[in-house]
């Protein structure tokens, strides 16, 4: 169990974060999603100890560790880059968290040796234990980052841009794979990410942070149908804004009619095949907005400087103080 | 299929550049260190093995490697906490700390042996003090020792620091969420990452006294008969400047002709 209560960061006069409220149920799988710059990253490791806020306070387990350093909050952290130490086998990374323990928490060394060969099964890399990192591809040293993370027991995994650095083939199959990973262990995990399919793929709730505020928590399916602010709209899916004299409507290109007799008009200037599905990009007849639309493929392509008519059949208003007026429309 | 890569000059650019870059190596670098074994061997083999042995070629290279046993530990444990404190941490002055590091690089060495004169010679700042207790500092071997770190001092820092700004913090940061403390993080993380770099730096602050050993005169032991070469090949320097007095050591009886 987190709780993020009115968390606040500066850095120098840049603002990081102002005032951020978060409670993760344990077993959790959270996404912290926005552009660079939202302040994701700074709320992560401020929840690990690796950066301390400047006002508010963050609970774990209801113990209030806002002053606990890092060594001793028992967060698990993943770096984007793996931060693995390149002179130790991966035996010895993963095994580092319990080496460096003092005292009677200290295991033996055979033992440190076979909990590490234990997470390397875990992370199905059985057998690598006597290789370097610098021996590995990037998806199993992003494997072998996590494995260490895992042996120290965390109470709460952390991840920053797990899957960053790593090529689209290996982070679709990363993705998948630590998804199940978090089914089989069900540790409560908050993961930050800027790409929107990663966070609603994986994630059980998606925080979308904007300028270091929440701009929205929610499950992913809600905060992709009914976005509550035009950030989120635009930023989670793709949308079509049509200015309106009290603000604007937003839509997805998949969230149309065609109808002859529709009330907009778009003129065809590009066209390509997106998947299933046939996207026409242009402007519309009147206003000049840029849309994109989405027509079923099993149709005709459009061709270019064809006029398709269409309605929305399922829109959000948004006024022009960034307010949601109507949950759907039309 | 070879052909050669389009990022290439052709043959003859090629060719100019190695020459010119061959030609000055050999002229600049390679000639005056053939000169000066030439010089050294001219009467054979015996005559200048008979120089290493003479008493004070003896002393030289005893008080050389003494120093460098002294001033190179001291600067790679000053260098690497300068560079730790710099690359990892943030604090106000960091900017002045790294200015303040490399100013044995920019201060002609004349000039950093004046100081320690005006600090410690005879008129200076402790001077009398120092004479009080009787305690020699300029003109004897701690001088020398304090000259040395002082210009080797910037070797070890300007070295680590570029390599620890590169690696990041991340691999200490790793460390310490698995719960290292500050000096197992050091001592199995930051320290191993630069050990490399280390071992090349210490060659470098070990070369300093060397170079002094050679421009303090003692290579008149290796040139025999020839001080006016030596004297060509050699300069003043912050160590010469320190050690050159009338006194009566093996060093500063070499050094008082200048």
């Amino acid at each position: 169990m987190i709780q993020l209560r009115g968390i606040t960061k500066r850095f120098g006069d840049y603002p990081a974060l102002h005032g951020i409220d978060l409670d993760v149920a344990p077993g959790e799988f959270i996404a912290l999603l926005g552009p660079s710059g939202s302040g994701k990253t700074t709320l992560l490791r401020i929840i690990a100890g690796l950066e301390f806020q400047d006002g508010g306070s963050v609970l774990l387990g209801g113990e209030d560790v806002s002053s606990l350093p890092v060594a001793r909050r028992h967060v698990g952290f993943v770096f984007q880059h793996y931060a693995l130490f390149r002179h130790m086998t991966v035996a010895d990374n993963v095994a580092f968290g319990l080496s460096v323990r003092r005292g009677k928490d200290r295991l033996p060394k055979v033992a440190r040796l076979a909990r590490a060969e234990e997470l390397l099964r875990l992370v199905q890399l059985e057998g690598l234990g006597s290789r370097y990192p610098g021996q590995l591809s990037g998806g199993q040293r992003q494997r072998v980052a996590l494995a260490r993370a895992l042996a120290i027991e965390p109470r709460l995994l952390l991840l920053d841009e797990p899957f960053g650095a790593l090529d689209a083939k290996v982070r679709k199959d990363l993705r998948r794979w630590l998804r199940d990973l978090h089914k089989q262990m069900g540790l409560t995990s908050i993961f930050v990410t800027h790409d929107q399919e990663e966070a609603l793929e994986l994630a059980d709730r998606v925080v979308v942070m904007n300028q270091g505020r929440i701009e929205q928590i929610g499950a992913p399916d809600a905060v992709y149908m009914n976005p509550e602010t035009p950030f989120v709209s635009h930023f989670v899916g793709e949308t079509n804004r049509l200015p309106t004299t009290s603000g604007e409507i937003h839509f997805r290109p998949h969230e149309i009619t065609l109808a002859p007799d529709g009330a907009e008009a778009l003129l065809v200037d590009n066209v390509f095949r997106k998947g299933a599905v046939w996207r026409a990009e242009g402007l519309l007849a009147g206003s000049g907005q840029f849309v994109e639309l989405d027509l079923p493929s099993s149709g005709e392509a459009p061709r270019l400087g064809e006029t398709i008519r269409f309605n929305p059949h399922r829109a959000r208003m948004f006024t022009a103080d960034g307010a949601q007026t109507q949950g759907e429309s039309r | 299929m070879s052909g050669r890569s389009p990022t290439t000059e052709g043959p003859l650019a090629r060719a100019l550049l190695i020459a010119a870059a061959l030609g000055f190596l050999g002229f600049f670098l390679l000639l005056p260190l053939l000169t000066v074994f030439s010089e050294a061997l001219r009467q054979g083999a015996g005559p200048f093995l008979d120089a290493l042995h003479t008493a004070d070629a003896l002393a030289a290279i005893r008080l050389t490697l003494l120093i460098a046993a002294i001033s190179v530990p001291l600067n790679v444990a000053f260098g690497i906490a300068a560079s730790w404190a710099i690359t990892k941490f943030q604090f106000p002055g960091k900017a002045l700390l790294i200015t303040l590091i490399d100013l044995p690089f920019s201060v002609s060495p004349v000039v950093s042996g004046l100081i320690f004169v005006l600090l410690f010679g005879a008129n200076g700042l402790f001077g009398a003090w120092l004479a009080e207790h009787d305690l020699k500092i300029i003109f004897a071997v701690p001088g020398i020792v304090l000259a040395t770190v002082f210009i080797t001092f910037p070797f070890v820092a300007r070295e680590l620091i570029p390599l620890m700004l590169e690696q990041g913090k991340d691999d200490e940061e790793a460390a310490i969420s698995l719960g290292a403390n500050g000096w197992q993080t050091f001592w199995h993380v930051t320290l191993p990452n630069t050990a490399g770099a280390c071992s090349m730096v210490c060659c470098c602050a070990t070369r300093a006294p060397w170079a002094s050993l050679a421009r303090s005169r003692s290579s008149r032991a290796i040139c025999g008969a020839r001080p006016t070469r030596c004297r060509s090949i050699s300069r003043f320097s912050t160590t010469s400047t320190i050690s050159s007095a009338p006194s009566r050591s093996p060093l500063s009886l070499r050094c008082s002709r200048w």
